[in-house]
């Protein structure tokens, strides 16, 4: 027969599971688990719901974080929120490596390897963005080019804005080809009288 | 309490003499493990990122105060729940409720309520997900202690030590926590409740 009661025995049931009893005290309640038929029913419910956290989900470590880490250690920076910058949470080299129980874990060697490649990745990123820079500048200078280009040709001359048009005759000139018309008409004959 | 590996003491006395590498080792040594505690606090996987970040940066600055007593992990382990805490603190989530609020307190004398065991036709990552879940909706001072005993497998003296809380205290929390765990879990998922 037990020799603890159920009242006794039932709070210790989850230290016991815990592996947080002395022998002294979990000798007495094993046997009364052993005698009785609910705090043993009890007990495995407990048990059962341990293994709920028997499984964990795979572990996501972003590619190259100790590398970024020992680096701002030894930079002396205070903040994380400066560590990582947003091209380096968006960037696709900084992907997660997936660590857990079902997963390979990287290696030193790998990670180091990992670690040059986000290195090669931010220098190959600085190249193409000086480039872009250079191609943007160049282009702005054409443009500028054909804009002023453009307002030449368009421009009407300075003869065609003078005020007196030099294609337009002289006054002597007029008056001269006015006498001539004059002559010219006081030489043609008189029309008859109607 | 782990002990203190002779490899993580050389790789603690070199970085304290200025080697880099070695200071990415003993980062590369625990940040699995780091991110798999943190992550039971924030589904924002940007916010476990940095706050292990900024756990091995308090513990790189505090290195010299490392008394070797304890195993490396042991210690990064008690600045990494500290930091989650001041973090989840500053960001308006009191990580320090009341064990004495009836509200949140309620718990013990909730019916017995008992829970099968994960169904063995789940997969595993359905069954994190779902203590995930579960775990995500109970206040985080039980969270804490079921998630230290749980899944970092913490003696109850070395929870008390590190949150520096009596061992009755963390009886009183754990039992808490587990009856909360039940009554989320059998409230998402009635099916796994026994007789269900």
């Amino acid at each position: 027969m037990s020799t603890m009661e159920c009242g006794d025995a039932r709070p210790l049931v989850p230290s016991y599971l815990d592996g947080e009893l002395t022998e002294a005290q979990a000798a007495p309640l094993r046997k009364h688990l052993l005698a009785c038929q609910a705090c043993r029913a009890g007990a495995q419910a407990d048990k059962n719901m341990k293994r709920w956290f028997a499984v964990t989900e795979p572990i996501a470590v972003p590619r190259g974080f100790s590398g970024r880490v020992a680096r701002a250690a030894f930079a002396g920076v205070e903040s994380t929120a400066n560590v990582l910058t947003e091209f380096e949470r968006r960037s696709p080299r900084a992907a997660p490596i997936l660590l857990g129980p079902t997963v390979a874990v990287a290696s030193s060697s790998e990670l180091e390897q990992l670690e040059i490649e986000a290195e090669t990745a931010r220098s190959e990123n600085g190249r193409i963005l000086a480039f872009v820079l250079r191609l943007t500048v160049a282009a702005a200078v054409l443009a500028l080019l054909a804009s002023v280009a453009i307002q030449s040709l368009r421009r009407p001359s300075t003869a065609e804005l003078r005020a007196d048009d030099r294609r337009t005759m002289s006054l002597d000139q007029a008056l001269e080809k006015l006498d001539h018309l004059e002559r010219a008409e006081a030489a043609k004959p008189a029309a008859a009288p109607r | 309490m782990e002990p203190l590996t002779a490899e993580d003491a050389s790789l603690v006395q070199e970085t304290l003499a200025g080697n880099q590498t070695s200071f990415q080792l003993l980062v590369e040594r625990y940040q699995d493990r780091l991110f798999a505690l943190v992550r039971h606090y924030t589904k924002d996987p940007a916010l476990v990122e940095d706050i292990v970040q900024e756990t091995f940066l308090k513990a790189f600055k505090r290195l010299d105060g490392f008394q070797h007593e304890s195993s490396f992990y042991t210690w990064i382990y008690r600045i990494a729940v500290n930091t989650v805490l001041d973090v989840l603190k500053r960001r308006g989530r009191s990580p320090v409720t009341s064990v004495e609020d009836p509200e949140v307190a309620g718990a013990p004398n909730a019916p017995d309520t008992r829970v099968m065991a994960p169904d063995a036709r789940l997969q595993r990552e359905e069954i994190a997900r779902i203590t995930r879940e579960c775990l995500a909706e109970i206040p985080e001072i039980f969270r804490t202690v079921l998630v230290l005993r749980e899944f970092e497998d913490m003696a109850y003296q070395d929870i008390a030590d590190l949150l520096g809380i009596s061992i009755g205290t963390v009886e009183s929390r754990l039992f808490r926590a587990r009856a909360r765990f039940k009554e989320k879990l059998l409230q998402r998922h009635p099916e796994f409740g026994e007789g269900a």
